[in-house]
């Protein structure tokens, strides 16, 4: 009995060093946002200071680009931030419509050509995403969309419906069949049995695709950067004007963290009952 | 979740629905045996092609056809932004990467960041996931707080760890000082450049691997353990013997996704170094070398040649998880 109390104490004391070490820079950030300059700057690093609203502050109610940081806080606020989150609520909606019917077609027939089509599918999954910026680029340049939501709209449904389909294919699949059968039977279209019977049943499986569309989009930075010029900035873009000559503008750009960082927090309570199974490629028979 | 009792007929994790469900009856899909006989054989056979259509309009017409053109480009020498005619030079956008002493320079770096990084996240991922594959109090906090640093953006993980391993008032320094270790330069050292993307990657990609694998182990069955401890195997040979066998398939999807996405490594250097490659180049991976010269010399044939270079290392790095993946995965 002894042993196996000390064995429990160990696992919770490497647990507690797991989540600490995973939590920490996250936390410490937290912390900084709460700094004057000085106190972020100094040696060695205070844990007990006078917390201070000043970063915030700037974040919010900046007039126009002053000492403490070159770029605007308001500007983050009232365009980089809406860009982000049209691009990233567009881009979720239109790739869960398109992903859910390919998922609903490979879970559900069996059709010549699906085993190469299914692979092409994640094929595409596999084309390494920093090479990718070039071709995207080349190709929304000849059609106009370079620097435009649209442009980025597109270029992240592409590349999130690879995953996206392998996740609600996984989903579909753990829900019997003859649930919609008897939907059919009763009458239903196809496409009714789809939207009214399936689709309630794996309200838990969208969602937290969902949630992988929108960060995709959401932390994108490669292909934001090579794409978009001024029009279209988007959140992570705006990290590089942390950057000066003179050093890192470390307040403001904790507070930006920040409010980058919430819909991501939010969406890791809300999703981890539930994307094991996506991520896993129905590897688990 | 109940994933780890013993069921014949598991409700969650292990999505193993399919082998207790009749999926044909008769050789027909007991789904399409339902379509209405009037719309005719042809529409009922086109049925699962109008559904997939749609996604492969998109991923041609975005991924397909630009990666084409993206090709014949790198056969030419062109820049769309300041209209310069394009002209054929072959293979000399080949020949001027892997004449390149730069992009040597990045593959060394690469190499150097990609399979300490892999084999990290394996042994922490696999030893973290053995240590969540029981029942715990703060459960879902545990693996919320595992889930915090996959799903943050990468570049954002570049910006924290550059203040937490700043040379000067970071915090890594300061806990060196503390067990009587000197304070290191970090970034701003060339021999540790490589070693802290490391730690960064590391931290925010363990997660993703313990998740993975963490499935896996749930979905062994007790008997076989309970089997096995009956025939009196050590606990080392039901590792070896029934864990392991398990966990292989999960084991590649795992490597074989990271491995892709360490190829990638862009934003989390772009925002942990102050210049695009570290000092002294000591930081320049592909994506690095890829942004540097795109930005510098502005030849998008060039760009296109350095692309297919990527997508060539990645397809032969990840070859063999592939062909295993093709075989083992069942549609």
């Amino acid at each position: 009995m002894k042993r196996s109390l000390l064995r429990t104490l160990l696992l919770y004391l490497a647990l507690a060093a797991v989540v600490v070490g995973f939590l920490f820079p996250p936390a410490w950030m937290v912390v900084t946002s709460f700094k004057l300059g000085r106190d972020i700057v100094t040696w060695p690093p205070t844990f007990i200071f006078t917390p201070t609203l000043e970063n915030w502050y700037w974040f919010f109610f900046s007039a126009e680009a002053s000492a403490m940081a070159p770029q605007e806080g308001r500007r983050i606020l009232r365009e980089f931030l809406p860009n982000s989150l049209i691009v990233a609520v567009v881009t979720t909606a239109l790739s869960m419509i398109v992903a859910s019917l390919a998922a609903y077609a490979f879970a559900r027939f069996n059709f010549r050509g699906k085993r190469p089509l299914a692979f092409a599918v994640l094929g595409t999954r596999m084309l390494p995403p920093i090479a990718t910026v070039i071709p995207l680029f080349i190709f929304m340049n000849s059609i106009h969309l370079r620097d435009t939501l649209t442009g980025l709209i597109l270029s992240y449904t592409a590349l999130n419906l690879p995953l996206a389909i392998w996740m609600l294919w996984g989903f579909i699949k753990e829900v019997p069949r003859e649930l919609e059968e008897a939907g059919l039977i009763d009458g239903c279209s196809r496409t009714g049995a789809l939207v009214r019977i399936l689709f309630p049943v794996i309200a838990p499986g969208l969602a937290a695709t969902s949630v992988f569309s929108f960060l995709l989009a959401w932390n994108d930075f490669p292909i934001a950067l090579f794409l978009v010029a001024h029009k279209a900035k988007t959140m992570p873009l705006a990290a590089l004007g942390f950057y000066a000559e003179e050093g890192v503008y470390w307040g403001p750009m904790s507070v930006y963290g920040i409010l980058y960082m919430v819909p991501t927090i939010l969406f890791a309570v809300f999703v981890q009952r539930h994307l094991v199974k996506g991520l896993t490629l129905g590897a688990l028979k | 979740m109940a994933s780890w009792k013993s069921s014949d007929y598991p409700t969650t994790g292990a999505g193993r629905t399919d082998s207790v469900l009749p999926a044909e009856v008769h050789g027909l899909p007991i789904a399409r045996q339902h379509v209405p006989k009037r719309k005719g054989q042809f529409f009922k056979h086109a049925y699962p092609y109008f559904l997939i259509a749609p996604t492969f309009l998109i991923l041609t017409t975005i991924l397909a056809y630009p990666w084409l053109v993206s090709l014949h480009w790198s056969f030419q020498s062109f820049n769309p932004i300041l209209d310069i005619q394009p002209r054929f030079v072959g293979f000399q956008n080949y020949v001027k990467v892997f004449e390149d002493p730069l992009f040597w320079r990045s593959t060394i770096n690469s190499a150097y960041l990609i399979v300490p990084s892999l084999v990290l996240e394996f042994l922490l991922g696999l030893g973290i996931a053995v240590l969540l594959n029981r029942r715990l109090i703060f459960e879902r906090f545990i693996r919320t707080a595992i889930l915090v640093p996959m799903m943050m953006a990468p570049a954002l993980a570049g910006l924290m760890w550059r203040l937490f391993v700043h040379p000067d008032f970071g915090l890594f320094n300061y806990f060196l000082t503390i067990v009587g270790l000197p304070k290191l330069l970090w970034t701003a050292s060339p021999t540790l450049a490589i070693p802290t993307i490391i730690l960064v990657e590391v931290w925010q990609n363990t997660p993703f691997v313990v998740l993975i694998l963490l499935a896996g182990l749930q979905a062994i069955p007790l008997e076989q353990f309970e089997a096995a401890r009956v025939d009196g195997a050590t606990a080392w040979q039901m590792f070896r013997y029934i864990t392991l066998p398990w966990l292989t398939p999960l084991i590649a999807i795992a490597l074989l996704f990271r491995t892709i996405f360490i190829i990638r490594t862009f934003d989390t250097i772009m925002l942990l170094f102050s210049s695009i490659g570290g000092v002294g180049n000591s930081a320049l991976v592909f994506g690095n070398y890829l942004y540097f010269q795109t930005y510098k010399i502005w030849d998008l044939g060039l760009s296109s040649a350095i692309s297919y270079v990527i997508l060539l290392v990645t397809g032969i790095l990840t070859i063999a998880y592939t062909v295993y993946l093709y075989r083992e995965l069942k549609f």
